[in-house]
């Protein structure tokens, strides 16, 4: 593609150069074109349902009470997408009483790979607002033990009222850089890393222009450094998943190859989705990478890891 | 003995609270606020102390003296007084409204039609006024 034909797209769909051509030199024209395409109103809206307090069944049906249609989804089991009636689900009883939570597709199949059990202890490296950290809850029925740490106090109060809704108590909260956790051991741990979240593109059009390639060279450098300390604080054996909202190989594969010698990558148990780059490394194959083009959601990367040594 | 639930439980009686679940009690000391929580799991966890802000769910708050129940209230506290409410009344409820309703003065246990427990309010006068209710958070922050 040449100079002129970039900028004619730049100028169509509002992108920022760079991160124009790093979509494009990953995934395509024809598939980039499609992402950029796409309006907020073309993504799915979903929620996640809390098995602890009541069914999927249940939950559409106290939904449609409040005049919310709702309609299940392939995965995971707690996932339901809104049809109808998306703006009464934040002041709905339904999410009031903590038996649902909205939350997108990633986030949902972020926690569905790491697949945390009854009585792991589970590190949540950047929790707030809370959403991964109370379905990590209920997936463990509350008998374990999760530490949910974030490093923004102001961010805190959101992840508190989340966990009081949801009923889920085996909860440290911590407030700390998660690079400054040491001497600790985990069972399961998920690091939904801080990236540019350029995944978000379709959802908040602004993302277009204020990230380019840079900033994802800038985050890669603080991805890195996280994931050694969360692979330090990870049991031997033991199960993490590394996710972010952005799509660029840089902020994912690029960033696990520098770990790469001391884990193992484990296929995610998602149906859905695309798999990760192997032309980086063979075992990206095993990855997921949520496309909006494909999924009608927010792009996610996700990755799941066994420590080996 | 529980301390911190003994504790709790003197404050909580001010405001008519008198019994809570038996399960673990901690309080979280911050600058100017004490905060009492609670868990069913032993958080035996005593590394960081100083960073953390928080061992289970949070029911009781106290800032420059000042008490406030917090929504995990609702999830532990045992009384025997409930009243069901219908949905648009909860909904009212939810969001920290008074109505008027028949019933004996006391403190109640509040539930909606699908006999969720949604809140304490206190009844004076055949008038339902909410100690704390579900919604609380989405008003006030944490």
């Amino acid at each position: 593609m040449n100079r002129k034909q970039l900028k004619s797209l730049q100028l169509k769909y509002g992108v920022e150069a760079s991160l124009l051509t790093n979509f494009i030199d990953s995934f395509g024209l024809v598939e980039t074109e499609k992402i950029m395409s796409m309006k907020p109103s073309d993504l799915k809206r979903t929620v996640r349902v809390n098995l602890m307090k009541v069914t999927r069944e249940q939950a559409i049906q106290r939904l449609k009470q409040e005049k919310i249609i709702a309609k299940e989804i392939p995965e995971p089991p707690e996932g339901l997408e809104i049809l109808k009636g998306w703006e009464k689900v934040g002041s709905s009883q339904t999410y009031l009483a903590g038996e649902i939570m909205p939350q997108g597709l990633g986030s949902m199949l972020a926690v569905h790979a790491l697949d945390p059990r009854p009585g792991d202890r589970v590190l949540d490296m950047a929790a707030a607002p809370g959403g991964k950290t109370c379905f990590i809850g209920e997936r463990i029925r509350n008998s374990g033990l999760i530490v949910a740490n974030d490093k923004s106090t102001s961010r805190l109060s959101s992840l508190i009222s989340n966990l009081s809704r949801h009923s889920i108590d085996p909860v440290i909260i911590m407030n700390l850089d998660a690079g400054q956790l040491r001497n600790m051991e985990f069972d399961r741990i998920l690091l939904d890393a801080p990236c540019t979240g350029e995944g978000l593109v379709v959802s908040q059009p602004s993302r277009r222009k204020s990230k380019g390639i840079q900033n994802s060279y800038t985050m890669q450098n603080v991805q890195i450094n996280l994931l050694r300390r969360a692979l330090s604080l990870l049991k031997v054996g033991g199960i993490m998943v590394y996710s972010t909202c952005s799509l660029s190989f840089i902020e994912n594969e690029q960033v696990l190859l520098s770990s790469l010698v001391s884990v193992e990558i484990l296929d995610t148990g998602i149906i859905s989705g695309n798999p990760g780059n192997s032309d980086i490394h063979q075992s990206f194959e095993l990855s997921k990478r949520l496309l909006p083009s494909k999924l009608a959601c927010d792009g996610f990367f996700i990755t799941k890891i066994r420590r080996l040594q | 003995m529980d301390i911190n639930r003994e504790l709790a439980l003197e404050i909580l009686s001010e405001f008519g609270i008198h019994h809570i679940e038996d399960c673990e009690y901690y309080l979280i000391e911050l600058e100017k606020t004490k905060i009492y929580t609670y868990s069913r799991s032993k958080l035996n966890f005593f590394k960081y102390e100083k960073f953390i802000k928080s061992k289970g769910i949070p029911f009781l708050k106290i800032v420059k003296g000042n008490t406030m129940l917090l929504p995990g209230i609702i999830h532990i506290v045992q009384i025997e007084d409930e009243i069901t409410l219908t949905n648009k009344q909860a909904h009212d409820f939810s969001y920290g409204k008074s109505m008027e309703i028949i019933g004996e003065d006391g403190i109640y246990m509040v539930r909606d039609t699908y006999k969720r427990k949604i809140g304490i309010a206190q009844i004076s006068d055949s008038i339902l006024i909410p100690l704390i209710d579900q919604g609380w958070y989405l008003r006030e922050g944490a």
